[in-house]
């Protein structure tokens, strides 16, 4: 399957190869707050130099961002992807969903019922 | 009557001491890395590379062996990438990244994690399954451009989440069935690949080591 990288969205790719392993982390959340540990070096590989580090928090429900993530390109085409999920898409009209990438690249994803 | 001891030598003993201790665990902590480079070939042209690279740190063995091929097809040229990141602690794999891009954009992509004394796999966009034989894999693909693989009847391709048949045909030569029904050919000197013969059936790719 081939799915067409949008321009200027360089962590796309990236998000794209962590889809099934957030996708089964949002389905699990249902029993608690879930951890990932991501690998830097792919971070790395993509952009070395992000003085501003790789951390954020993306608050989504109903498939938009509940928080301002205009700073962070990087939650924004996490956003993305998981826009262009049915199963995300379905998740996200339930709950609302918490994904966190942290300084030591651990992702946590939480569900927050309403 | 005895003088006091000026500091200076034991002050030495001490930075000496510690350079000692600094050796000792620079060696434990050794790391060692080999890197093997490969030409692909087709009808004698050469059209790509393949870089294998493995470093040893401790019980810890990290492999990368990421490939980049430009061909043409009709009139139309095209770029194919792939990377398999790939890390054993001991016999066992514990962490494989898997990724196959054509014209820089996502064609599969494979993960294995262990949680939980489990494996837990997943292919890009969306599959998820988990595999009960934790410990199970002690020999995948990468680790052919590494290791003759003497005696091994069947390899885990890190690429397709599943194994593969390996069959001796020679000396020194191996037949590896790939779950797609595609075969490799694997030929080894003094222990260390020298070539592959990558057959597709319609074209036909041969990697040299260079």
């Amino acid at each position: 399957m081939i799915e067409t990288l949008q321009p200027d969205r360089k962590y796309l790719r990236l998000w794209q190869k962590y889809r099934p392993v957030i996708l089964k982390l949002m389905v699990t959340s249902a029993d608690g707050p879930q951890q990932y540990n991501l690998s830097m070096h792919e971070f790395y590989d993509i952009n070395t130099k992000k003085k501003s580090g790789y951390a954020f928090s993306l608050q989504v429900y109903k498939s938009k961002a509940v928080n301002n993530i205009k700073s962070s390109v990087i939650a924004q085409d996490l956003l993305y992807v998981l826009q262009n999920s049915k199963t995300a898409v379905e998740l996200m009209e339930e709950s609302t969903y918490e994904f966190e990438l942290d300084k030591s690249f651990k992702f946590y994803v939480t569900r927050k019922d309403i | 009557m005895l003088s006091k001891q000026p500091d200076v030598p034991e002050t030495n003993t001490y930075l000496h001491l510690i350079v000692w201790l600094l050796i000792i665990f620079v060696s434990i902590q050794k790391v060692d890395a080999q890197t093997n480079s490969y030409s692909i070939s087709h009808g004698g042209k050469e059209i790509g590379e393949i870089t294998a690279s493995l470093l040893q740190h401790g019980t810890k063995r990290t492999y990368e062996v990421k490939s980049n091929v430009d061909f043409k097809v009709l009139w139309k040229n095209y770029n194919r990438k792939t990377s398999n990141f790939v890390v054993f602690d001991g016999l066992n794999l514990i962490h494989s990244i898997s990724d196959v891009y054509m014209n820089d954009d996502l064609q599969d992509s494979t993960r294995i994690d262990v949680r939980q004394n489990k494996y837990e796999c997943y292919r890009y966009p969306d599959e998820q399954f988990e595999m009960n034989d934790f410990k199970g894999l002690n020999f995948s693909t990468v680790q052919l451009y590494f290791q003759e693989p003497t005696g091994i009847g069947r390899i885990y391709s890190e690429r397709f989440l599943d194994y593969c048949i390996l069959e001796k045909i020679g000396n020194h030569k191996y037949k590896l069935r790939l779950p797609n029904g595609k075969v490799n050919l694997y030929t080894y000197r003094e222990g260390r690949l020298s070539e592959v013969i990558v057959d597709r059936g319609w074209f036909t790719l041969r990697f040299k080591k260079k």
